[in-house]
């Protein structure tokens, strides 16, 4: 019983082996067959390809779609010896892409009884049936291609202006600087020059003050344009009263006036004479002409090495006087060379109790002076017999004229630059008899004015030949406040930005942080003033740091670090930038003739350039025969797919 | 007793369990042999139809190159194709008939292998064959169509290799 047991199980399970054993041998298939349908459909595909590569146009000029294209012109009569590839890539790539596939369809189909698809780019173009194979063969073709409708042969051209007209900006800034004491006048003479091939078409001069007593009474006593009287022409738009150390009421003001008329191409000189009966007179930040004028220029590349003067305003004040200029050195200047001359009038040299004090100081980027001529290089109130009203008593000696020449080189920084320069002065303490005067008329006698020289190189030139540099300003607008940002976006025609300046507008103001952050990155700072009252009327930024968003913060705070609550940041606060439009058009579209691709040039040129308002005076042209050039599309990846139908 | 013990060992040797166990090895033994014989043949069929899948594609591809010279003739051919500037051309069609099968074959090396072709349009209207003799009789026949230009236009150049049966 127990034998006939183990016999049972034993040849179960021989049976069964030998049972799995012949059906799987049967079941097997050969990997011959599977090997021969992958290379035969292999085959059939790369056929496939080469036929599109390979069949022009004109053999399929009675299929539906190609006809239709035909008729109505789409296809030319020039485009009938391109490729069916061709022509199939450049509705694809032009966005046609059911004309493609529907070509693809007329000329593929019944092509083979094999189930196939024409992809390219892993899009599907035409495919003859759903995949349901595992095994597909792939064939491919790599291919570019000419505009359908357009000669792959005739005539390119390229123009560019040699001669051009544009509207642009330009802002004189004035700088900070006084002072008219205690019933003194302040008198400041701003020369300077514009270009004389111009036509001025708006100038607005923006006026920053702090005069007389209130609001009521803030008038200029005289601002002569060119001669021409405009003192009560301003509009005044911002007033802000402030009481001082001895009860004085002041009022810092902040006005504009239409000069359009008053100034002029070439020299122009602008006069104004302010004062208050109790406190010094001054201008704050935000003192500007902006001038919007159209100029005529040759085209030329932008330099790379830069020599430039920046002039003092001459300021007569009554007792003392002070300047505060400010320059800008670009991010990455090498080689810089700065220097300071300064021809100062009427020095009142003095002296307390047979101590020389100090009649003149300058600070250059730093809240310590550069030079002083005296024993003390602060603490003037300490060296008075008497001070009243702001006026320190000394012993004075008879008024000099001083000439002073620094090389201030290893003083300058990359980026803005403030220079101070106070006469008989300082802060709300001034001394002296009469008149002292920061001398300069940059127009009849530069040499004997006062100025800062600089000069730098850099290592490639702001601008290429070919290039235009446009400047325009967005004013800030909103609230006065403190601390105020304002947020602005370039668009990408403007994105170029080779020169970008904040003005700033102020009323009462001390210390400044100016910052400008993108979107998602963080602040960074791009001038904090070194003491107080070193407040730029303009503060660089450097073009890297602005983006297509952007957003500017301008905060006043004190000494000690706190926000000052009532240094407004005013709305006319700006930002001026200065970018760069391309003045030349490459080689564009393939034309039969070369008159014709000349016409091209130059419209595309003009449209090009007249988007940025610039008008075309001469335009320059270089045509060139060609033939052959692929383009509009690819090179791209087209694939034949072939699998058996299942 | 002695006896009893003989005849009783005889009888269990050939018990219908021996008869049985030695007739399911056989049966084994014979199914083996013949699956290996079958699988055998198979590969040998397998073998001989890669084989000439090899010669019906090395004769297909005859329309799909130029040749050796480019622009051959009858007398300077060494390697035909009836292909330029990836289209049939007409004259090397004709001066493939014109040299006859039978060099067409040497230069295959088709061996005993037949090779015939027909030409026809994407709508399937005939439009070339070669040669014009086909043998009724005919074993082991392996078939390849294929797309290519003739006269500009789209075209199925259908290979037959086979063998006399």
């Amino acid at each position: 019983m127990a034998k006939g047991i183990i016999f049972t199980t034993d040849i179960l399970i021989g049976i069964g082996l030998l049972v799995v054993f012949i059906l799987a041998s049967f079941l097997s298939k050969p990997e011959t067959s599977q090997e021969i349908s992958f290379q035969t459909n292999s085959i059939e595909a790369r056929d496939i390809i080469n036929v599109l590569s390979t069949l022009k146009i004109s053999s399929f000029s009675q299929t539906p779609t190609i006809k239709n294209l035909i008729e109505n012109g789409t296809i030319k009569q020039e485009d009938l010896n391109k490729t069916i590839l061709d022509l199939i890539g450049s509705f694809w790539y032009s966005g046609n892409k059911t004309i493609a596939s529907n070509i693809a369809k007329e000329i593929l189909e019944n092509i083979t009884k094999k189930c196939f698809s024409l992809q390219t780019e892993n899009e599907t173009i035409y495919s003859s049936c759903n995949f349901t194979s595992k095994t597909i063969s792939v064939a491919y073709a790599l291919a570019s291609g000419y505009e359908i409708g357009k000669p792959v042969s005739g005539y390119v051209a390229r123009a560019w202006l040699t001669k051009y007209r544009k509207n642009t900006t330009q802002i004189i800034p004035f700088y900070p600087e006084g002072s008219g004491w205690t019933g003194n006048p302040l008198e400041v003479t701003k020369s300077f020059s514009l270009p004389s091939n111009i036509t001025i078409y708006n100038a607005t001069l923006f006026v920053s003050v702090h005069f007389g007593t209130s609001k009521s009474q803030a008038e200029f006593q005289q601002l002569l344009v060119n001669g021409n009287q405009k003192k009560g022409n301003i509009v005044w738009l911002y007033l802000q009263e402030a009481s001082g150390s001895y009860g004085e009421v002041t009022t810092a003001a902040y006005g504009y006036v239409d000069v359009t008329n008053d100034i002029q191409p070439g020299n122009n000189t602008i006069y104004l004479k302010i004062g208050t009966p109790n406190y010094h007179s001054h201008l704050h930040p935000g003192f500007r002409l902006i001038v919007v004028y159209s100029l005529t220029q040759e085209m030329q590349a932008g330099s790379q090495t830069f020599k430039k003067r920046y002039y003092f305003d001459n300021v007569n004040g009554n007792t003392g006087a002070w300047s505060m200029l400010s320059f800008y050195i670009p991010e990455n200047a090498k080689n810089i060379n700065a220097k300071l001359h300064l021809n100062l009038k009427k020095v009142e040299d003095s002296t307390f109790f047979g101590i020389n004090t100090t009649d003149i100081k300058i600070y250059v980027n730093s809240k310590d002076p550069f030079y002083y001529d005296g024993v003390n290089k602060e603490n003037d109130e300490y060296y008075c017999s008497r001070l009243r009203n702001y006026y320190c008593y000394r012993t004075l000696s008879s008024a000099r004229d001083v000439i002073l020449d620094f090389d201030i080189t290893n003083k300058v920084v990359n980026g803005t630059n403030v220079i101070s320069v106070y006469v008989n002065s300082y802060g709300d303490i001034h001394w002296g008899d009469k008149e002292a005067i920061i001398y300069s008329d940059s127009l009849n006698d530069p040499e004997n004015s006062s100025y800062v020289e600089v000069s730098y190189e850099i290592d490639k030139p702001l601008f290429l030949y070919g290039e235009i540099d446009l400047t325009k300003e967005k004013m800030f607008g909103g609230e006065a406040s403190n601390p105020k940002t304002f947020s602005f976006n370039i668009s990408q025609s403007e994105s170029k930005i080779i020169e970008a300046f904040v003005h700033i507008a102020q009323g009462f103001s001390n210390m400044i942080n100016v910052s400008i952050q993108q979107p998602n990155s963080p602040k960074t700072t791009v001038f904090t003033s070194p003491s107080s009252r070193v407040v730029p009327e303009n503060v660089f930024v450097y073009p890297r740091l602005i983006g297509s968003q952007n957003t500017i913060e301008i905060v006043d705070f004190q000494s000690y670090g706190g926000i000052s609550p009532t240094n407004y940041i005013l709305p006319w606060s700006s930002f001026e930038y200065t970018y760069l439009v391309k003045g030349i058009v490459g080689y564009g579209s393939v034309f039969n003739s070369s008159e014709l691709a000349i016409q091209d040039a130059i419209n595309r040129l003009i449209q090009q350039v007249g988007s940025e308002g610039i008008a075309a005076e001469n335009i320059q042209t270089d045509t060139q025969s060609t033939q052959g050039i692929k383009w509009l599309w690819g090179p791209s990846l087209f694939k034949i797919l072939i699998w058996d139908k299942v | 007793m002695l006896t009893v013990k003989f005849m009783l060992i005889k009888a269990q040797t050939l018990t219908y369990d021996f008869f049985i166990a030695t007739s399911l090895l056989l049966l084994l033994l014979i199914a083996t042999f013949f699956l290996f014989y079958y699988k055998i043949e198979n590969i040998e069929e397998e073998k001989e139809k890669s084989e000439m899948v090899n010669v019906l594609i090395y004769a297909s591809d005859i329309w799909f190159k130029e040749g050796y010279p480019k622009y051959w003739n009858v007398d300077n051919v060494i390697e035909i194709g009836l292909s330029n500037n990836n289209q049939i051309n007409t004259t090397k069609v004709r001066l493939m008939e014109e040299m006859g099968y039978q060099r067409l074959a040497s230069l295959l090396s088709l061996g005993t292998f037949n090779v015939n072709y027909f030409v026809y349009l994407q709508n399937g209207s005939l439009i070339y064959s070669f040669p014009s003799l086909f043998y009724e009789k005919a074993k082991n026949v392996v078939v390849l169509e294929r797309i290519t230009i003739w006269n500009n236009s789209v075209v199925k150049v259908r290979t037959l290799v086979w063998q006399k049966a």
